[in-house]
């Protein structure tokens, strides 16, 4: 443990930087991934970071603060694509695609348009843990710190909507503002996340661990509990496996969870 | 419990529901609810029953007409007990958990269940005979089983004597207040073997005679519930019927609807 520590602390202070706010992001995408892998909301993870991509790409062309311009943005997307997802007549899978292939399509016109492709825009793509700065840190644990205290307070409430709607709407629980809460929650970590995970892969921190907790647990609290911990670890391993093999971070992140959910589910059959 | 004078609880006036524009799925239905009634909402596929129930939940916005509750704390004293396919089949979610969530709407937004909550669940099923499949996996369970722990939940969320009405209320029941809360089910004997079904039924009857409750049924199935019944709303988009038991089973309509439940059974 203590050499585990000492590898941690040798590691430059951008990385521990990075480090930081992955495990913070780690823990928050964990804990709202088992809420929208439940409600079927998984591609609205997916949706929003292409959006924040999008948005970010925007942002760099526009000159303004990348991080600042895209929360709110973001925000605005994921009311939408929740608002589609559930009222669309196209089907809210299709009208999802289409919201993100054309926020995607924005953000590498606008990139185009400005010179090409550079490595802001490679980083917003497959992620970095090199890329965050000390602003960053400064506006984003703040934040994702209010995203995890917002879920355990709301843990019973977010329980009830997600396992029955209809039950907890009759019993005076506002539904529609904890799936607008949801979706806010899951904005912000997904426009965080995708700094160090990539457009492409943040989906894949958001979801799963928490399909790898539902092969082996049977209760909601054991499934959260149980997927903040794999979110972390893996993590954590991504990251050293990314130093070690200077693979990118974001990948290795994705491909440690990938194996746990093969052990874990390679468990729930031998079971 | 049963002698309790009769009030009316819920008056529906003329009451109207459409999905998206089309025609009205409901069409100007006037009905009340008494305190200890067992009102059976009964009539084919597509007759509304089950849109009308939602309407008087709110879940679906309804076109025209009223809904009031004559007691201001039966809207808070209302446990649902929705189709069973309106539940997700892989949930993670043990029967304690299940059970618990019927607090939900009595606990402040950032509350958390307290020791009394918990024993207050507790009680309740082992009232229903759950108490064992406490810690089980909610989607492991048989429909039956499933059923009453959705019954639970229901009754978790009717009964609470903080909402009580009657201020010279000294029960002390801290499991069923004396004063009724009502019990709102959609079809729930859907996949249900006639075993499972008799038992849920006979439940129902044993807390609207013994706990003062007030059951909404919405079933497609008459036969095997009818002898609970109080009261019958015989729907086909408009209301056909509605009237006692007794008077029911005097009409030609409810000899068809039998006639042909038999027919499909066969």
């Amino acid at each position: 443990m203590s050499e585990f520590i000492s590898i941690i602390t040798n590691l430059p202070l951008v990385v521990q930087r990075g480090m930081l706010l992955g495990l913070l992001v780690s823990f928050a995408a964990a804990l709202l991934g088992v809420t929208l892998v439940l409600k079927r909301f998984s591609m609205i993870g997916d949706g929003l970071s292409h959006v924040a991509f999008g948005a970010m790409s925007v942002a760099l062309v526009m000159g303004f603060a990348p991080l600042t311009f895209a929360i709110p943005v973001v925000i605005v997307a994921a009311f939408l694509l929740l608002r589609i997802s559930r009222r669309s007549r196209m089907g809210g899978d299709s009208a999802i695609a289409l919201v993100s292939s054309t926020a995607l399509a924005l953000g590498i016109a606008s990139v185009s348009l400005a010179g090409g492709v550079n490595t802001n825009v490679n980083d917003y793509m497959f992620g970095s843990i090199v890329a965050i700065s000390r602003e960053d840190i400064f506006l984003c644990v703040p934040v994702l710190l209010i995203v995890v205290v917002v879920f355990i307070l709301l843990y019973n409430r977010i329980f009830a909507v997600t396992f029955d709607e209809g039950f907890a709407k009759v019993s005076g629980v506002r539904t529609e503002i904890y799936n607008m809460i949801i979706a806010l929650l899951t904005a912000v970590t997904v426009v965080i996340g995708m700094r160090i995970m990539g457009t492409l892969l943040i989906s894949g921190l958001v979801i799963f661990p928490a399909l790898s907790s539902m092969r082996v647990f049977r209760s909601y609290k054991a499934v959260i509990v149980s997927s903040v911990v794999i979110s972390c670890a893996c993590f954590v391993a991504g990251t050293l496996i990314s130093i070690v093999l200077e693979t990118p971070v974001g990948a290795s992140i994705v491909l440690a969870n990938a194996a746990v959910f093969v052990v874990f589910t390679l468990v729930s059959k031998v079971r | 419990m049963e002698n309790n004078a009769q009030k009316t609880i819920l008056t529906v006036s003329d009451i109207s529901i459409g999905y998206h524009g089309a025609d009205d799925a409901v069409k100007n239905v006037s009905f009340e609810v008494n305190n200890g009634d067992f009102l059976l909402i009964v009539g084919e596929n597509g007759s509304g029953k089950s849109t009308l129930l939602k309407g008087i939940l709110g879940l679906v916005r309804k076109s025209g007409g009223k809904i009031v509750y004559n007691d201001e704390s039966i809207a808070k004293k209302t446990g649902y007990l929705p189709q069973q396919n309106d539940i997700p089949k892989d949930f993670p979610a043990t029967v304690k958990e299940v059970v618990m969530s019927g607090f939900v709407g009595k606990k402040g937004v950032f509350s958390f269940y307290t020791k009394r909550d918990r024993k207050k669940a507790s009680d309740i099923l082992s009232y229903l005979g759950l108490e064992k499949l406490s810690g089980k996996h909610f989607s492991a369970l048989s429909g039956g089983e499933r059923q009453r722990v959705l019954l639970a939940r229901a009754l978790v969320s009717a009964t609470d004597c903080d909402v009580c009405t009657d201020k010279h209320c000294h029960c002390h029941d801290e499991t069923f207040c004396h004063t009724s809360g009502l019990i709102v089910l959609d079809e729930p004997s859907n996949g249900l073997d006639p075993i499972a079904n008799r038992n849920l039924y006979k439940t129902l009857d044993d807390l609207r005679r013994d706990k003062g409750m007030t059951i909404i049924m919405v079933s497609h199935l008459v036969d095997s519930v009818m002898e609970y019944a109080t009261k019958v709303l015989h729907m086909g988009r408009e209301m056909r019927f509605f009237g006692t038991r007794e008077e029911y089973i005097k009409t030609e309509l409810c000899g068809k609807f039998s006639g042909k439940e038999s027919e499909s059974d066969e």
